[in-house]
């Protein structure tokens, strides 16, 4: 066995945060010394309602928000008010550490022993065992569509019941890493063998920090402390109320008067509502925060115009990033050229550093229109741009910011909007004519911001490249398990993709958040593992 | 009344019989197949043809339709491609809380529209008049989303209240409190309708006021109440029942923008979930049930002719 590298953390370092999680779930008073906290009470928590409870038949968030509460995965990254909402520093959960061979390609994972799913049918509160993990596994790559990020996988075994050991098929560097995402979590089996899947409310079974306690649809979902949960003394809430208001005006009502604690599924409040909410409710607090969803512009790289570079990086000079943020975005976002966004700064090339690339970002409308004019548009063009306005009005106006940005370059940008089920099966999958605008899913892993936009033949590469150099880039990133060797393959990458402006990335606000002031450890997270990021939250009362 | 009665009910049959072909039909012009969408977005299936014979969305639309309207004819509303839930139960659930709102909105529209329409028409062209036609326009004119909307964010602004939203009470656990969480939204929704209804109230009565078997009761020593509430509203009744007959769509739909503002778990926001997932048999499901239900009440409106009026029954 050699050097575990999961994002940042080296073995050593992995192996440390291992012993200090451990600590604090034996001790959890002594961490946060500077505030006791407290047992009991109900956070009320605006949520959102999801499509189905089984976390290996969807991507989407409103599930993993809501299964991570009960169903937990083998580690976790850090949660709380004194970590950043990208920092993922990954510690233990359901396993207490792993070790991984040279060659990158064998895990060794070691589970905690003495975890119990919870004490009720199907599974009455037997030990986790490896042999759900595999199972789990399995599943995950047989039904997620989220499988690609466990890497090729070519076996599992389990040499006891607290080992499990995988074989990948080449080293994969986000292995670890996405194994502390919630859509990885680890199942009972009894419970399809019962139930025939999990989707249903029913299914929420786990053995983590609340146990499912009531689920009324349309209304909310009652989750109780887990009297079993391996952490000792979390969580500190008696309940949360996951409450599935939809109206926005509604949810910050309900905030607004105390009726709710945090009023969004990650406290968020609109940009354009923190002046009057810091007037009406001096005492909350507000916390500008960063985000991790990108804007693009995606092009139909694969046919003209946008197969012409030129046409592609004229775009890219027309707009202009500094202005955007200091006057749209007063100063809280980022210019961000992506496409790994800013907030990653530990992988993230400053533009200075991009090389030729770094003249595309520049505000150049005089030299955006020669290129057009060399490129075969010297009277400008209309492009068709399709989009969908349901993201909200903030979305709405950046994306008018970038037509005007175009049309000072003699681009005439043909706003479509579509209706959601359209946007997100069609443009959002990258089939649009000409171009289409929006934000990116979130992710908390590099990879899927390289990998995903810019390999040939992924669902979200939207942009359509296809580019036999960057591909090799791509997948040889993934292959380096040493995290400095890595950071050379995606400082080219970056280069490189500045260079070609496959996508133009738009500059974007930071998010910003309240909750009530007795919400205490409360910290801003960019990842949907809201379980555990509650189990650290009390209430000061 | 027997064979009028037997007239009506026979024709609800071919009218739902052109609704489930309506609302099969117009389920699947929705842009966005169920199979892509769950496909692409979620990966339910391994292949489009995999997943369309599972669904049994492969078979011509005509065999489809049959398989559906036997299914419905035998109490399966069918099951959601997504939970795996029958719909029937979620309706069941559902409906009630609908139900409860459309009444309580229809009931707010008529203690409002009845007493200011007949006041007004009583005093045809005094102040009270002009104020209840000033009503009557204001009524019309704010959007129930709106108004909706301000009962909400206005006092949480300004006095930190608002209404509790979020914790849903059953009939079972209090009829004060069930009733109590629609007081708000039924207000915003029955607003409206009252000023169409206080409209057509005080039309009615003018024109039954000036007839001349009014003129013939007063002359005859009744009292004013009993001619105007016993003789007057009795014979201006059926336009009014026609009217609220017609509006219960309305009543439907609105609650949808109620059930969103105020939280309430209605067949509104479910709908508008199956519509955005493509969810065909819950959607199917909900439009058969709702536009089975309009036609009834369409019955119930027709029915009421022969009781309000001697003359429809001897028709």
């Amino acid at each position: 066995m050699d050097a575990l590298s999961i994002g940042s953390v080296g073995r050593r370092d992995f192996l440390k945060l291992a012993g200090s999680v451990a600590a604090i779930a034996a001790a959890p008073g002594e961490v946060f010394a500077q505030a006791q906290p407290k047992r009991g009470g109900v956070l009320k928590h605006i949520g959102l309602e999801p499509p189905t409870f089984d976390t290996h038949a969807t991507i989407s968030y409103q599930t993993q928000l809501i299964s991570s509460f009960v169903r937990r995965t083998l580690f976790k990254f850090v949660n709380g008010a004194k970590y950043g909402p990208s920092d993922f520093t990954p510690v233990p959960d359901l396993a207490l550490k792993a070790d991984v061979s040279k060659d990158g390609r064998v895990y060794t994972i070691a589970l905690r022993p003495g975890v119990r799913w919870e004490s009720r049918a199907p599974v009455n509160g037997r030990e986790l065992v490896a042999a759900d993990v595999k199972y789990s596994f399995e599943r995950a790559l047989k039904k997620s569509p989220a499988a690609s990020l466990l890497g090729r996988i070519e076996g599992i075994e389990t040499p006891d019941k607290h080992t499990v050991r995988v074989t990948l098929a080449d080293a994969y560097a986000p292995f670890l890493h996405n194994l502390a995402e919630p859509w990885n979590c680890i199942l009972p089996p009894e419970v399809e063998d019962k139930m025939g899947d999990f989707k249903a409310a029913e299914s929420l079974i786990g053995c983590g920090p609340f146990v499912l306690e009531r689920y009324e649809p349309g209304v909310k979902a009652v989750f109780a402390r887990n009297p079993t949960y391996h952490a000792k003394g979390l969580p500190y809430l008696d309940k949360v109320e996951w409450l599935f208001v939809k109206d926005r005006s509604t949810q910050l009502s309900l905030f607004r008067a105390g009726q709710v604690d945090i009023s969004f599924y990650d406290g968020r409040i609109p940009r354009t509502d923190v002046a009057s909410f810091k007037k009406s409710n001096p005492t909350y607090p507000v916390q500008f925060w960063d985000w991790l969803a990108v804007r693009t512009l995606a092009f139909r790289t694969d046919k003209a115009p946008f197969n012409d570079p030129r046409v592609r990086q004229a775009f890219s000079l027309a707009v202009d990033r500094k202005k955007w943020l200091a006057q749209y975005l007063e100063g809280q976002g980022w210019e961000d050229p992506g496409p790994v966004p800013a907030p990653m700064r530990e992988w993230k090339l400053p533009t200075s550093e991009l090389g030729e690339g770094a003249k595309w970002l520049q505000h150049n409308p005089a030299l955006a229109r020669k290129m057009l004019a060399e490129a075969g548009f010297p009277n400008g063009m209309k492009v068709k741009c399709t989009n969908w306005p349901g993201y909200g009005p903030e979305y709405v106006e950046e994306l008018e910011l970038l037509a005007f940005s175009l049309k000072q370059v003699g681009v005439e940008l043909q706003i479509v909007n579509e209706e959601y089920g359209n946007y997100i099966r069609g443009s959002f999958l990258g089939k649009f004519d000409e171009a289409s605008w929006g934000p990116s899913s979130l992710f908390t892993e590099v990879d899927a911001y390289l990998y995903n936009f810019f390999r040939s033949g992924q669902p979200n590469n939207r942009s359509h490249v296809a580019d036999t150099q960057l591909d090799v880039m791509l997948d040889a990133q993934r292959r380096y398990t040493s995290r400095s060797s890595r950071k050379k393959v995606i400082d080219d990458i970056q280069r490189y993709a500045a260079e070609r402006a496959y996508y133009l990335y738009t500059p974007y606000p930071k998010n910003v958040s309240s909750w009530t002031p007795w919400v205490k450890n409360y910290g801003c997270k960019n990842s949907f593992d809201r379980g555990a990021q509650l189990e650290v939250v009390w209430l000061d009362k | 009344m027997f064979r009028y009665s037997l007239q009506r009910l026979l024709l609800v049959l071919p009218t739902l019989f052109l609704v489930s072909l309506f609302v099969f039909a117009i389920v699947r012009a929705i842009p966005g197949d169920v199979v892509d969408m769950m496909l692409e977005q979620f990966q339910y299936g391994k292949s489009a043809d995999e997943l369309r014979a599972r669904l049994g969305l492969d078979r011509p639309l005509a065999a489809q339709y049959v398989t559906w309207a036997w299914q419905v004819l035998r109490g399966d509303l069918g099951t959601s491609l997504w939970t795996n839930r029958p719909a029937a139960l979620d309706i069941a659930a559902r409906f009630p809380v609908t139900m409860t709102l459309s009444l309580l909105s229809i009931a707010i529209s008529l203690a409002i529209a009845l007493p200011v329409g007949i006041l007004a028409a009583v005093r045809q062209d005094s102040r009270a008049d002009y104020a209840a036609r000033s009503f009557a326009v204001g009524a019309l004119s704010v959007p129930n989303f709106w108004l909706g909307t301000l009962i909400v964010v206005l006092p949480s602004y300004y006095f930190h209240w608002a209404p509790s939203i979020g914790s849903f009470t059953s009939f079972a656990e209090g009829w004060y409190a069930y009733l109590g969480q629609f007081l708000l939204p039924a207000l915003c929704l029955g607003v409206a309708q009252a000023g169409i209804i206080m409209r057509m109230t005080r039309g009615m009565m003018l024109e039954v006021l000036r007839q001349d078997y009014v003129r013939t009761a007063l002359a005859k020593g009744l009292g004013g109440a009993a001619v105007v509430l016993g003789h007057a509203l009795r014979n201006a009744a059926i336009p009014i029942v026609t009217v609220i007959g017609g509006q219960m769509p309305f009543y439907f739909g609105g609650s949808i923008i109620m059930e969103h503002i105020f939280g309430l778990p209605g067949m509104g926001s479910f709908v508008l979930e199956a519509i955005s997932r493509r969810d065909y048999p819950v959607i199917q499901a909900v439009n058969l049930f709702v536009a089975a239900l309009v036609v009834l009440s369409n019955l119930l409106v027709d029915l009421s002719y022969g009781a309000l009026d001697p003359r429809v029954r001897q028709d």
